[in-house]
This record gives structure tokens, sequence and C-alpha cells, in this order.
């Protein structure tokens, strides 16, 4: 969807500009627990300095256990904030004519909608972090508000969108946040409105719909972000929570970038498509962590915890006792062994990639296996296919693994024809060349492909390599089969 | 070997089989098999290996189908193998009295004993091979020379179960190879599939009685179980599906009105062995759940294992009200734990709680225990790690009777305690450990030759090591682990400011406004100091309750009336910081300027007072030095000159950091301009002092 400038109505100009009069602050003792001049500092730092200071009183008070206003209390509020700009005859005529109070309505129902977005699901390290976070949110409802978007159209989208991002950890973010822009990633002559409409389980018109109110939001929400986006080296000065919200507009902004995040979670519930967890301990003289072991030999009586000498000294029968059966202690160094697990993916970029959201798919699958690097977890290599398998790429640096993905781009999928087989064989002979020279172990074969044809590689050609295999808008038995058999995650018509 | 007295069995020969499907036909599913092989081995008497995935009870199955066949407990010996299982254990420990002249074993406690008719060894393969190659010999020949005497074994059959697949053993290890050819027959145990209607099956035959409401139960609890299954990477052993099935339907008991939720499956996550589902588990269950309208299915009498109070000295029905009481009123975060230890009291069951240190899992748990009405000398504590041993384990040895044989105290052990606390059970060794399985199964402690009942009904053990790393590390670890049907990471969900607050909040619960503003600012200047990372450094409870009690008797120990930077820099020297990488103060002074400008400005008068302290202190020596001689004079100006300059170039600092504070409370604008003011003097009487 492109972002352009919405014109706003002219009722709703000083509504979009000035108070909010929606939120009772600080009636608590938490009063002033954040220094809101901080807030606008920080705000001015990353990028949403245009946003009027009502907007970040309203979303310092809603962390400060502030509440919403009820129509009295608002009406109360606009009357006196309109006298205030008004001249004394003008403020006479108002006596009458309550020009003051016509926009109270306005502002009820700004109240209502606020209250009915989730912001308990806004989380941040910090109250400021939240602060900051919800300022975003207010002001980007409120401007919704003001194009005329149907409040609880509103309030849904947020909160589906806070709910969508609000689990995302700092990795995926990092991740998330290196995709290339949506042009990019589409062709816009190949968006399959009716295998996206099959995805979500909705119905074409509701699709529609949704990727409409999404794209009006989210073009306001990225507005209020302003700047926030250029800036790439200073990323370090936005918090999380804002860093979700970047992801939550181009969530609300990209109808592809759902089916990105349901794939991530479909990947997220296998057991067997999660990093082994297993960590041996060896015993080694360099070790940097020791423990105590009960003898295994005679040969360790040196190695013996010395409290074993004093019961030689208590009782000689029981100590004599104690070392027939080799039941004393002895010290050991030992060291955690490194070895981390090697994912190999063999990846699709045939031109017929390109259709419907299947580029979205691939990529949910592959930063799902860069996490597992961030986290120190695993070895990632991969490499493309279609006719013959391009050169292999090897993770060992995730900021390398960051500039990969930002060359993801759709043009880059023009392959011509998929040869699964050979894209199998090549992998496991890839896989056998590498996993020695990585310090890497139990391999396991990824693959993400289209293509729906015959399979002829045999179980034991696979020389225990357990295969993944997720076919993305599309069917193939053959390959599911196969990795069913090795006990991996097989997955079609994704 | 061939004898043909057929009467060493109680059951005639033709009667074995029919027994022995009957007896395991009552209990097990798919158990026909084993019936059969069992009774095979009794028949014609030979040796039996069991083996298969774990938790489908195989040692059960066997211990049930003697006591059919008529053998009695004392008829049957059960060892417990693995890792550290050693060859004195295995001829029943040296004889003391023997000790001074030759090393002889003590056979009348081994499974030689002429008494025993059956002998089952467990998890045999576990063992290392220099304790399974004598057994090889004993077996072949039948009998053991204990240094001259000839013991015969009079067992007749021998059955050994274990996890390992043999097929994959067998190869590359001759001693295990040999072992294993002196078993005739040989049976995997596991179920044909794991699918829903197996589970199914499973729990109509645990729970015959059900009504209409606990079948469909059954059925739910079935699907949900089976859909988070994997082939090869995960797969519910039936051991954990009827934990599960007893930890669902507590959940409805402790409700009242009896009905299971849809929230109810969740608890699913306690069972043992759920821990290595490192995949989205709530998720995948819910997915199996119908979606329609709300879940809730009545369960009647026949549904629950047990109707009575439970043997524990609080009745079942006030348990989950007193825990969840004890608990939420003085920790946060504790919902998961007080339902585990709930479930773990309901039942009562073992239950293993793991997770990072310092969120006091023990803690939790001896208020909870108190709760239940046990005083502190009722509850046993002992604490593992490194040094643990077995000895330990069981009291001490008797050290009178040392003379004579090896018996343990076992009155100061944990035996005879209903509830017992195990602290860093992990840390143990694995021979330590062994012994403590067997126990924690059979529920008697062998001491010497009497008989020890083990009457602990609740064993809470506590770890920071995780036991997802034991997985393959340690067979004896694991089938510890299992010994523990309920287990917990204990962690917060998310270590932000507001957990923080709440921590203080409830820890002091009687706090001045004052200070729990202080308490905000603490818990703003911790959270900055977190790593956004999932696996990076979080400050733990303990660490932030120690800085804030550290911090408060800093600023009470230098007499101050208010916090400034320096009280919270106190945060470095709290165990558990001393691993922080990075720059601790500056990450401090950063969060303070967003949520602590009370600080700050306290900090800039403490410092104006202690440059006003400094001022006078140069003056004195401008007026000492008037009184002396030329060259003295001038070297102490001299000296007194530069420490001005010092202390001019501090002063401008302080003017400057309180420039760069920008604040909008108006009370704390005030302030602001006090301190401006209170440093402007100091500056022009400095100034004045040249």
């Amino acid at each position: 969807m492109s972002v352009e400038r919405i014109r706003v109505e002219r009722r709703y100009r000083n509504f979009v500009r000035f108070h909010t009069h929606v939120t009772y602050p600080e009636i608590s003792e938490r009063r002033e627990q954040i220094n809101s001049l901080e807030v606008v500092k920080k705000l001015d730092s990353i990028g949403m300095q245009h946003l009027p200071l009502p907007i970040i009183w309203d979303g310092v008070h809603l962390v400060d256990e502030g509440k919403f206003a009820g129509k009295t209390e608002i009406e109360r509020r606009t009357r006196l904030a309109g006298r205030s700009r008004m001249w004394g005859l003008k403020r006479l005529l108002d006596d009458y004519l309550q020009f003051s109070g016509r926009d109270s309505e306005l502002y009820y129902r700004l109240s209502l909608l606020l209250s009915a977005i989730d912001f308990e699901s806004i989380h941040g390290r910090t109250e400021i972090d939240r602060a900051i976070a919800n300022v975003a949110v207010i002001a980007t409802a409120k401007r919704s508000m003001a194009v005329g978007i149907p409040a609880e159209r509103i309030s849904d989208q947020i909160n589906w969108a806070l709910q969508e991002v609000g689990g995302l950890e700092a990795d995926e973010v990092d991740l998330l946040e290196c995709l290339p822009e949506e042009s990019k990633l589409k062709p816009a002559d190949q968006i399959d409105h009716t295998q996206m409409s099959v995805d979500r389980g909705v119905t074409a018109i509701q699709l529609l719909e949704n990727i409409e109110t999404r794209g009006r939001i989210a073009s306001l929400f990225s507005e209020c972000f302003g700047g926030a986006r250029k800036d790439k080296d200073e990323k370090e000065i936005h918090p999380l929570s804002v860093r979700r919200l970047n992801v939550a507009s181009r969530l609300l902004a990209e109808p592809s970038m759902e089916a990105l995040l349901r794939i991530s979670r479909v990947a997220n519930e296998y057991v067997a498509f999660q990093p082994r967890f297993e960590k041996k301990m060896l015993p080694a003289v360099d070790g940097d962590q020791t423990r105590m072991r009960m003898m295994a030999s005679y040969d360790e009586l040196p190695r013996m915890a010395p409290a074993a000498w004093a019961i030689k000294v208590a009782s000689a029968k029981y100590f004599r006792y104690r070392l027939a059966t080799k039941s004393f202690m002895i010290r050991e160094k030992i060291k955690r062994s490194d070895k981390k697990q090697l994912f190999y993916a063999m990846l699709d970029r045939s031109k017929s990639m390109q259709q419907g959201e299947r580029i979205y798919k691939l990529l949910a699958i592959l930063m799902n296996r860069l996490r597992a690097v961030m986290r120190r977890e695993a070895v990632l290599g991969y490499s493309f296919f279609d006719s013959r398998v391009h050169e292999q790429i090897m993770v060992e640096d995730i900021s390398e693994a960051q500039d990969e993905l930002r060359r993801l781009e759709y043009d880059f999928f023009i392959g011509d024809d998929t040869d699964i087989n050979l894209a199998l064989r090549e992998g496991i002979k890839r896989i056998r060349s590498v996993v020695d020279d990585v310090n890497a172990e139990r391999p396991e074969l990824i693959i993400v492909t289209d293509g729906d044809h015959g399979i002829n590689v045999k179980l034991k050609e696979l020389k225990g390599i357990m295969l993944h295999v997720f076919i993305v808008e599309a069917h193939n038995d053959d390959l599911i089969q196969l990795a069913k058999k090795t006990g991996g995650v097989a997955l079609q018509g994704l | 070997m061939q004898s043909n007295d057929w009467a060493w069995l109680p059951t005639p020969r033709v009667e074995i089989l029919p027994r022995a499907r009957e007896a395991l036909d009552k209990r097990f599913v798919y158990s026909e098999e084993v019936a059969e092989l069992i009774s095979a081995a009794f028949y014609e008497p030979c040796n039996l290996l069991l083996w298969g995935p774990g938790g489908h009870g195989k040692s059960d199955m066997v211990l049930a189908a003697l006591k059919a066949l008529g053998l009695k407990d004392s008829e049957i010996f059960i060892q417990s193998f693995g890792e550290g299982m050693s060859e004195d254990r295995l001829w029943g420990g040296p004889d003391m009295a023997s000790l001074d002249t030759c090393l002889r074993y003590d056979t009348e406690r081994s499974f030689l004993a002429p008494r025993y008719k059956a002998v089952v060894f467990e998890e045999i393969f576990d063992a290392p091979a220099q304790s399974l190659l004598p057994l090889k010999d004993v077996l072949t020949r039948r009998v053991f020379m204990n240094g001259p005497d000839r013991v015969q074994l009079s067992a007749k059959v021998v059955i050994a179960c274990t996890n390992k697949d043999p097929r994959e053993f067998g190869d590359g290890n001759d001693a295990v190879q040999a072992l294993m050819e002196r078993f005739l027959l040989q049976k995997e145990v596991r179920w044909p599939s794991y699918e829903q209607q197996n589970y199914a099956e499973l729990f109509a035959k645990v729970r015959p009685d059900a009504t209409p409401g606990g079948r469909k139960l059954h059925r739910l609890l079935a699907a949900v179980i089976a859909g988070l299954n994997e082939s090869k990477t995960f797969v519910m052993s039936p051991r954990m599906a009827l934990q599960s099935l007893e930890v669902v339907s507590n959940t409805a008991k402790m409700r009242e009105d009896r009905c299971i939720v849809a929230d109810a499956f969740q608890s699913i996550r306690f069972v043992q062995g759920m821990q290595s589902y490192t995949a989205d588990l709530s998720r995948k269950i819910e997915r199996r759940l119908p979606t329609d309208s709300e879940l809730s299915i009545p369960l009647g009498q026949g549904d629950f294992s047990t109707q009575d109070e439970g043997p524990l000295k609080t009745p079942r029905s006030d348990i989950p009200k007193l825990t969840a009481r004890t608990l939420k009123s003085r920790f946060i975060h504790c919902d998961e734990i007080v339902q585990v230890l709930t479930h773990a009291f309901f039942q009562p069951c073992n239950v293993l709680l793991w997770g990072p240190g310092g969120h006091g899992k023990s803690e939790m748990v001896m208020a909870a225990l108190r709760s239940l009405g046990y005083s502190e000398d009722e509850i046993f504590l002992q604490s593992f790690g490194e040094g643990m041993s077995e000895d330990r384990l069981w009291g001490g040895p008797n050290i009178a009777k040392l003379d004579v044989c090896l018996e343990y105290d076992t009155e100061r052990s944990f035996l005879p305690h209903e509830v017992v606390v195990l602290e860093e059970i992990l840390d143990a060794s694995s021979q330590a450990l062994l012994p403590l399985k067997d126990v924690l199964t059979r529920r008697t402690f062998m001491n010497g030759s009497t008989a020890v009942e083990m009457k602990s009904k609740v064993i809470i053990a506590c770890t920071n090591k995780d036991p997802r790393q034991f997985a393959k590390d340690s067979d004896a670890v694991k089938a510890l682990l299992e010994r523990f049907p309920l287990q917990l990471e204990v962690r917060w969900p998310s270590y932000e400011q507001s957990d923080y607050e709440e921590l203080f909040r409830v820890a002091n619960p009687k706090a001045s406004s004052h200070k729990r503003k202080l308490h905000r600012i603490y818990a703003h200047v911790i959270a900055n100091l977190n790593d956004d990372r999932e696996r990076g450094f979080q400050v733990s409870p303990r660490i932030a309750l120690g800085g804030l009690r550290l911090a408060g008797n800093s600023v009470g120990r230098h007499g101050r009336k208010k916090m400034i930077v320096e009280d919270i820099l106190t945060i470095r020297n709290v165990q558990g910081m001393e691993s922080y990488k990075r720059d601790v103060e500056g990450l401090i002074r950063s969060a303070l300027l967003e949520g602590g400008v009370e600080v700050l400005l306290s900090d800039i008068d403490e410092r104006t007072e202690r440059l006003h302290g400094k001022m006078l202190s140069i003056n004195k020596i401008f007026e000492n030095a008037s009184g002396l001689d030329e060259d003295a004079r001038l070297e102490m100006n001299d000296r007194a000159i530069s420490e001005m300059v010092e202390l001019m170039s501090s002063i401008d600092a302080l003017k400057n950091e309180l420039e760069y504070l920008q604040v909008s409370d108006p009370k704390l604008q005030k302030w602001q301009e006090l301190s401006e003011e209170r440093v402007d003097q100091l500056a022009k009487e400095i100034e004045a002092g040249r």
C-alpha cells in the first residue's frame, strides 16, 4: 500500500492539533513519575517531534495510572478550553449559543475509542518506553478518527496489530526491520487475493475491506513515526516498544506481513523444528568449571576431596570401606561442549515463487532459522536453487545475515525451473562438506519450495540427516513422505 | 542349571499364562505380548529382556505379573542399575567384618541370596561396562565366587528392563553384546501407535467408572495429547499421559462446580517431560479444543483417582485457597508456581522447580508448606550440591555399628518426614542420585537388612540447572527426573519496570509515599540495566531487592536525608552483578535523567555541600599559610591555588549539569531553582575568597 498524505476535514483540524481532554492525569501518587520533558526529548530524538504536547500528556497519564474522563468532564473541559480562546463578545454569545461545547461529542467518541484499545498489550522495558508507544498509538487513533474510519474498526485493527507484535522478541524485530520494502518483495501484478483470503480464512470482500482500512491506519501510523525509519545507525536509542510499533505499522500497511508472521508462528509449533537443547559437559584439563564426581579408579586417589582424609583418621575401617567401594568424591575440571547445530536450507528461487505470498513465507522460514543463529544455538548455511544449485551462503555473523536478507527482492527470484531432487542431493553433499569445518553437529536439511515434482531421493541417501519440508501454496506428497520418514517437520499448502 | 523341580513357583504351569494375562489386562493396555513373554520366561525358566521408550510401565507390568504368579515381595529382588552402578553394589557391598583380611562381598544383600526366586534389573545397559562384565559370567555359570566360597544363584528368572535400544547398543561393545546373549527372550515394549484412540483406551482402562462427562474429557484429552506428538522428536509416553489426566481432572476438582474448562488443558505444561517441548505449547493445545462456545464439562465422583481428603495435614479441599493466599500476598508472578504446588499437594506427588537463581523458589516453597500447617522442624530441608554423597543422603553412617556392618542413621534423613525440600538437586553427582531414584520408586529403603519405609508424601526439589541439559548427558539424572511428575520453570514472564515496582511493593507493604517514590525510581533504573534479548542479562529479583536494601543502607550509613547517585551505584556490589559487562554508571545516570530527577537534584545538593566544605578547608590553608615564612607560604599557597582551580572547575561542571536538567513538574522546578541559587552562591563565595 502506498503511503499518501490524507486530507483532514476542516472541523477536525483543531481536534488533531489541540487538546485531547480525554484522560484524567495523576490522581494517584505516581504523579510525575516520568519526566515528561525527557519523554519529549526522546520523542524528538527518534523523529516523532511533530506530535502535539497534549497527546504526549495523555500517553504519559496512561502509564501513570491516569484514566479516561467521563462525558460530563469532557464537556466541561472542552468548554473551558474553547472559551479560553474566545474574545469577550464571542464569549458572551457563547453563553447562549454554546459554540465551545460543540466538539465535546467528538472528544467523547475519542475517549470511548481509546478505552477500547488494549494499551496493556504494549510492553516496554521502562514506563517511559511504554509512554512513547502510547503516544504513537493515541496519535494514530486520533487521526484515524479524523479521516472518518469507524471507531470500532480502528480499535479492532489497532488491537489486532498490537497483539500480533506484542510478543515479538528483540531478535525477531531486528530481522523484520531488515526486510526490503513491500514493493521490492512483491510485483504488483502478482497479488493473488483469492489465495490470500483462503490463507486467512476470510471472504474476499472482508479481506479487501481489511486491507483498505489497515492501509489507511498504517499511513497515519508511519506519519507519526516521521523519520523513525531513516536513521538506522542510531537504532540503539529506539526502545523496543517503539520498534515493535514500527513493525506494527508495516504489518498494517503490507498485507503479506501477516502471512509471514503466521508462518513463523506455525514453524514455532513443532518441537522437531527447534534447535536441540543439549549441552554436554566434558572433562577437560583446561576447563573453566569444576565438578565433583565419584571416583572411577584408584589412580584418582590424589584428586580426592580433602575431607576424605579426615575420615581416615576418624574411622580407618570406614575409610577402607569407602575406598573399596570407590565412593569417595574427586574433583574434576570440565568444559561445556560448544558444538552448535547445523541447519542447511535449500531455498527455491524459481519464477513461480513470485506468485502469491510465497516469498514472504520463505522469508518466514529463513528468519526462523536465523533467530537460532542469533541465539548462538546453531550455524546456518543456505543456498538457492532452481534448475541448478547456486552458491552457498554460510551465516557466521548476524550482521551478514541481515545484509543478505535486505538483498532478497522479488526480481531475485527468476529461476526457470525447480529441480528438487538435485537440490536435496546437493544439500546433503554440502552438509557433508561443511559439517566438520564449522564445528557443528546434528545437521538438519530444510527445503522451502513450491514445486510439485516427484521425488526419487531415497531415505537412505539422507544418511540420518533430518529433513524439514515446507511447501508453500502447493502440494507435494512425495516430499512430505520423505520428510516424515526422517522425523522432520513436513508441511504443505502453507 | 536345569532342575526338574517345578514346584518353585506357587502357580501350576498351566495356569501361568492365563494368570499373567489376566493380571496385566486389568491395569495395562497393549499388554498381551508382554504377558505372553513373561509367562514364557516362567514356564521354562529363562531370562527376559524388556526394552523400549521410558514411561510405558515396564517395571510395573513385570511386578504385577510376578505378584499374580504368587511370588511374594520378599521373593523378588529389584535393583536399579545406571551410571553410578559399581561392582560392589551388584554383589551387596563389601563384608565389613572381613575387610581387614580380604575383600568379600555381603552376598546376602545381593540378588544372589537364596530367598529370591526372581530378579528384576532396571536400566541395565546404563551401567558402566566394568560392572556388567562380571554379571555376565554369573548369569552363565550361575555361581559366584565370593572369595573362596561358591555362592549359588538361586533365582530362576532374571528380568531386565532398559530404555535403550539394544540394536543401537550392541555393536562396538562386546561386554554388552555378551551380556545381552544371556537373555533368551527379548521384547520391545511400545504401543502400536500413539494416536488419539490409543490414549483414549489407556484412560478408559485406568478410570473404569468414568461418568459421561469424564469420557468426554478422555476423548478431548486424548486428542490434545495425540496432537502434541511428533514422530521421532516428541512422543507423550503413557506415564505422561496419565499424569496429564490426573492434573487436568484435578483442576476440575479444585473448582467449586467440578467442571473442566478450556484452561484446564493448559496445565499439561506442568507434566514431567513437557519441559523438553520447546515449541509453542499453548497454541498447539488450543488448536485441538473445540472452538465453538465456552467449554465446560461437569465431572463426577468416578472421574477422580481419589476421593478422600489426602494424606497431608491440610485437607485437600483447603489446599488451593491456602496456597494461593499465602503466596500471592508475598510474591509476585507466582501464579504458575501456585498452580503447580497446588497440584503437587493435591495429588500429592513430587515436584521439581527449576530456573535462574534469585527468584525465591525455596522461599516460596517453604511459605507454602508452612501455610499447610507444617512447622519448621517438620519440614525436612536438605541442600544437595557437588559434595553430596550417598551416606549423607541417608543420614550418615551409624558409627556404632560400623565394625559389623554398614547401616545408616535413617532417622536423620528425609525418610521419616512427610514433606521434604531438596535444594540444588541436579548439582549432586549421579552416584548419589542413583539410590535416591530407587527409593523414590519403591518407597522403602533397605538399611542393611531392615526395610525403612519412606514416609514422604511430597518432595519438592529446587535447582538452578536446566533439566533439559541433562536429557542425553546423564541417564541417571534423567531417570531421577522422571520421579518428579510435575515440573516448572520459575522465572518472570517479563522484567520490566512495573514488575520490579510490584516486587518492591510486595516486599515493603508499609512503605511511605516518599519511599514508594524512591522504589519507583529504583525500579526504573534497574529496568534500564536489563537486556532486551531473551537470553540476555536480567536483573533477578534477589539482586533487585538486595540492591534496594543496600542503597537504603548506604543513605542511612552516610547520614544523608536523600538518596543520591552514589547510593544507587552500590548495586554494582550486589552478588550476581559482577558478571555485568556494560557501563553501569552511564546507564544509571541516563535512566535517572528520564525518570529520577529527584535523585539527581539531591545529588547536586549533596555535592554543593561537599564543595562548600572543601572551600572552607582551602580557606583554612590560606589562613594557616599566612603565618609561615616566605618559602613555606609560597609552597602552601601554590597547593591551595591548584586545589582552588579544581574546585572551580567542579563548580562549573555542577552548573552545567544543573542547566542540562530539564524538569516539568513545578515542585521540582522550584527545587532546581533553589539548587541553582545555592550553587551560584557558592561560586560567588569562591570568587570572593580568591
